[in-house]
């Protein structure tokens, strides 16, 4: 693979300050808000000694720089604090709804690349008929509809009207009583094939569709426009005309060289927007209660959960500088011209 | 001249591209015969419809052109009335092929030398095993002179030098044994000296492959090197068809003339470059007449009125002039 060892510096040392640049500034503006985070500790029927207790617990009586300091130092520990909502580490709370929400984005980007990429050959090769037009129209619609509007009436129309698809949640929990389902890796697709368990998989398949085409709908469009773009630039370019000069086929010519010209750029920017699907994700979990990171991160944001909050941030900063990692060695791995 | 000799024949070549300026009369009217193993020169300015012309023959021009009419008669074939199909099959890449200007953009970036050409290979040889491939991508190779073959096949076009993608140019041009090899200004992104290796290799392997050669360049002292024909040509119209000895030596036409007087040399010391005033004519308005008459010295009335012909002024030297060679018109 061609990976330089300057790369492997540089990206190391770009994740460790995204990660502390995101953890300070969501640090900051969490500590800013003004809530008192010591009654959701202490609970309802605390008495005033109780909540005194908990805002030394919680370093609240402590300038906001001091507080910065003790959550800096047990980070570097691998102490991510304590959910104040659910009184459980953040860590491990984020880690048990990662597949759920990797589950979904995978399956939203299969959906996104297999249609968006196809349609923007098609509207490329048939630049300027009907098909290109109403293709553009209605990709500018998909990439600029807010998700969570598409979330609520694919809801309205598939589960509401047309009662084909569940509107909530993974699986049905019946079944798994009924058929013993149970999660190995929490990918549930995953592992109700490894279990040979074909009716849990249906059933989380019937689960997965409607969310994971909301959620794809904003990188099918770009992924269609974008491969419409690069293909008519590429067929434009010399060495396709001279592919078709020593009489190689169009079907060759298009569909194995210029293709590839096409991809390279496509996963790039489609890996960036991994990044934004993450936010969609967000929307998408709560619509069709999704027990997800979206959901713990909206749950939390709604309760004042502060240490989940940064947790949350943080941990989509680290995954983000990493999807970002991921996608320069793909496109590496195409594009020989790129040298990491 | 028996018409058995001839291995292409065009025949009132008219070639427009529509624009959103307007319609460009790339090629007009022109005629002109090449026969087995020789090898014919078109020069022209850029802009003069020379590359049009090439990629007329093998049916590989831009969408937003039009062959508005005329013949490409090859082996007794009209090339403009086969299918796209039988074209990309039995005609082109393997009777006719073609090398480019630029060596840098002529292969695609992300496939190795290796892989186009033996997707070239496979595709008109219909050889199916993959040593063979290999083999004849090799020997291909080191035909065209590069050395350590199995490197080459292995690298990417951004890995080698413009002369060794040129020579890869070739390499894949040839290896399907063409009849015909049309070779589209092949030195003009090249230093001086790679130029006079690639036209050596050129010359070899005319004789070599048995080749039929068309030629489309500006550079005369090119079309003197490599050529036994030469063809001028000027807004897409035909000036001056002869020998090359004969049109360069003995030219008749104005245009000519002035193109070879403007051909520096290095021992006869002027103390300034030649050129001809002015500019081609704009190819979305060109006059009615002759295209060179607003810069011809010896212009008058009919030059511009019509388009001349082309007349046969000695043997097998054929000029379009009304002042010159009268006599042609339409």
């Amino acid at each position: 693979m061609p990976v330089s060892k300057e790369y492997i510096i540089k990206r190391t040392f770009s994740l460790i300050g995204v990660v502390f640049g995101a953890t300070i500034i969501t640090f900051i503006i969490t500590r800013v808000v003004p809530t008192r985070p010591e009654l959701l500790w202490a609970g309802p029927h605390a008495t005033l000694e109780q909540i005194e207790r908990a805002r030394e617990i919680l370093h609240l009586n402590d300038p906001i720089y001091v507080q910065l300091g003790y959550y800096l130092r047990d980070l570097l520990t691998g102490n991510w604090g304590v959910s104040w909502r659910t009184k459980s580490p953040v860590l491990p709370g984020i880690l048990s709804a990662l597949p759920a929400t990797l589950e979904l984005i995978i399956v939203a980007f299969i959906i996104a690349m297999a249609i968006g990429i196809p349609l923007g050959i098609v509207a490329a090769l048939k630049r300027g008929t009907v098909i290109d037009h109403v293709l553009r129209v209605v990709t500018v619609i998909g990439a600029s509809a807010p998700v969570f509007w598409l979330a609520l009436i694919s809801q309205l129309i598939f589960s509401s009207w047309l009662g084909v698809l569940p509107s909530a949640k993974r699986i049905n929990e019946l079944l798994v009583i009924e058929t013993g389902f149970h999660p190995i890796t929490g990918f549930y697709l995953i592992d109700s094939l490894i279990q040979g368990n074909i009716p849990a998989f249906t059933d989380a398949l019937r689960h997965i569709i409607l969310p994971a085409i909301v959620l794809s709908f904003y990188p099918m469009c770009l992924s269609a426009r974008m491969t419409r773009a690069l293909m008519i630039e590429v067929l434009n370019e010399w060495h396709v005309r001279s592919a078709l000069a020593w009489g190689l086929p169009k079907r060759i010519v298009l569909y194995k060289y210029a293709l590839k010209n096409v991809i390279a750029p496509v996963v790039a920017s489609l890996g960036l927007s991994f990044g934004y699907t993450i936010i969609g994700a967000f929307m998408v979990e709560l619509v069709f209660v999704w027990p997800g990171i979206g959901m713990y991160a909206a749950m939390s944001l709604l309760s004042f959960d502060y240490p989940a909050v940064v947790g949350c941030v943080l941990f989509i900063a680290i995954f983000y500088t990493l999807i970002n990692t991921v996608v320069d060695i793909i496109h590496a791995i195409i594009d020989p011209r790129v040298k990491l | 001249m028996t018409s058995g000799n001839v291995i292409l024949n065009i025949k009132d070549l008219n070639v427009n591209y529509f624009t959103l300026e307007g319609v460009v009369k790339a090629v007009r009217g022109l005629s002109f015969t090449l026969r087995k193993g020789e090898s014919l020169c078109i020069v022209g300015e850029s802009g003069s419809g020379k590359s049009t012309v090439g990629l007329t023959i093998i049916r590989a021009l831009p969408s937003n052109a039009v062959i508005t009419s005329g013949e490409v008669v090859f082996n007794d074939v009209d090339l403009l009335s086969l299918s796209e199909e039988e074209m990309s099959n039995k005609i082109r890449g393997k009777e006719i092929s073609m090398i480019f200007q630029d060596p840098a953009a002529t292969f695609n970036p992300l496939f190795t030398i290796g892989q186009t050409l033996s997707d070239v290979v496979r595709h008109h040889l219909g050889i199916k095993e993959k040593d063979k491939v290999r083999e004849h991508v090799q020997s291909m190779l080191r035909t065209v002179g590069l050395p350590d073959p199995e490197r080459v096949a292995r690298s990417y076009p951004h890995e080698l030098s413009g002369g060794m993608l040129q020579r890869a140019a070739i390499a894949v041009a040839l290896s399907t044994n063409p009849k015909v090899l049309i070779a589209d200004e092949p030195t003009t992104m090249l230093d001086v000296t790679l130029q006079a290796q690639i036209l050596d290799l050129l010359r070899k392997l005319k004789e070599e492959f048995n080749l039929s050669m068309i030629f489309i360049t500006h550079n005369l002292g090119v079309a003197a090197e490599v050529c036994d024909k030469i063809l001028v040509m000027y807004a897409g119209v035909p000036f001056e068809e002869g020998s090359c000895e004969e049109v360069l030596l003995r030219p008749i036409h104005p245009y000519t003339k002035k193109l070879l007087e403007c051909v520096p040399r290095a021992h006869r010391r002027v103390g300034r470059l030649r050129y001809i005033p002015g500019m081609l004519p704009d190819p979305k308005n060109l006059p009615r007449g002759c295209p060179f008459a607003p810069r011809c010295e010896r212009a008058t009335e009919p030059c511009n009125e019509r388009l001349p012909k082309m007349v046969e002024v000695r043997s097998g030297h054929r000029v379009a002039c009304h002042i010159l060679a009268p006599g042609g018109e339409h």
